[in-house]
């Protein structure tokens, strides 16, 4: 199972999402915002970081960009209300590996996240 | 070991109806916020207007997810057997209208099923994932919140509509 960090600036997505990834066998650390999930990605390992788009202190796209930046093969699903064009084109220049849309059914959201686990 | 206490806490929250101390807003115990919005023939319904008089459920899904399917088939049938004493309003965020109508023209739901393509009461009754279902009482407080479907929510659903 993996280890995924979820970064989330409302603790009940956070709560909702570590939930899910925990009842599935994963081991789940959390961060309540963008600049926060960095410092947690650079001084720990992750299999997987999920995060929400619209973060204070490092929205998801600097945060793609930053941990890209570092460690390029790091795996990274952004959780998302609205497919805005900037995030879109943010996402594909930066390598996002995933795309979870709000509302989203358990299945499908753990569908999507084991895919992009066990793809090399 | 907090963060598994909040979490614990939030989910005993959110199934059983608990107030939690790492709850969604709107809180289980709060007035639900209002809401208004078209139905599938256009015609435009508040989640104001049964207050007062019955027992509300209002269930956001999406058309294409079994798990809301399920959930909307159990509606209908407690629906059916609490009818007079109870409303219930499905909010669908399906983008496709030819994906709803098409399922709609399936499920033959007993009750109005509004439409919000623009996702605006995702924010309003912060929604993650669906199916999520408000149970509220004739004088508009959220008395239980549940988060997918299974039996357990269904008999959950059954016994609140029974107190």
């Amino acid at each position: 199972m993996a280890r995924i960090l979820v970064a989330d600036d409302q603790e009940s997505m956070r709560l909702i999402i570590s939930g899910m990834l925990e009842e599935n066998g994963h081991t789940v650390v959390t961060a309540e915002d963008g600049l926060a999930a960095f410092e947690k990605f650079k001084n720990d390992s992750f299999d997987l970081l999920v995060a929400d788009v619209n973060m204070p202190g490092l929205n998801g796209i600097e945060f793609l960009r930053k941990v890209k930046a570092e460690k390029p093969q790091t795996k990274i699903i952004f959780v998302t209300g609205m497919l805005e064009a900037a995030v879109k084109v943010g996402a594909e220049k930066f390598g996002l590996d995933g795309l979870i849309l709000k509302p989203f059914d358990k299945k499908e959201a753990l569908e999507i996240i084991g895919k992009v686990l066990n793809r090399e | 070991m907090m963060k598994k206490l909040l979490l614990a806490v939030l989910m005993a929250g959110l199934v059983l109806g608990l107030t939690a101390i790492a709850e969604p807003s709107p809180k289980v115990g709060s007035v639900a916020p209002e809401l208004e919005l078209p139905s599938i023939s256009g015609q435009s319904v508040s989640l104001q207007s049964p207050r007062g008089e019955k027992k509300v459920i209002l269930a956001f899904f999406t058309s294409w997810s079994k798990s809301c399917q399920a959930e909307l088939d159990a509606l209908a049938d407690l629906y059916g057997k609490n009818r007079g004493a109870l409303e219930v309003l499905a909010v669908s965020f399906d983008k496709k209208s030819k994906d709803l109508k098409n399922y709609l023209a399936k499920a033959d739901l007993p009750f109005p099923v509004l439409v919000d393509k623009k996702l605006s009461t995702l924010d309003t009754f912060q929604i993650l994932i669906i199916p999520t279902t408000f149970c509220i009482n004739e004088d508009g407080v959220i008395e239980k919140v549940f988060v997918d479907f299974d039996d357990n929510v269904e008999k959950a659903v059954e016994a609140w509509l029974g107190s």
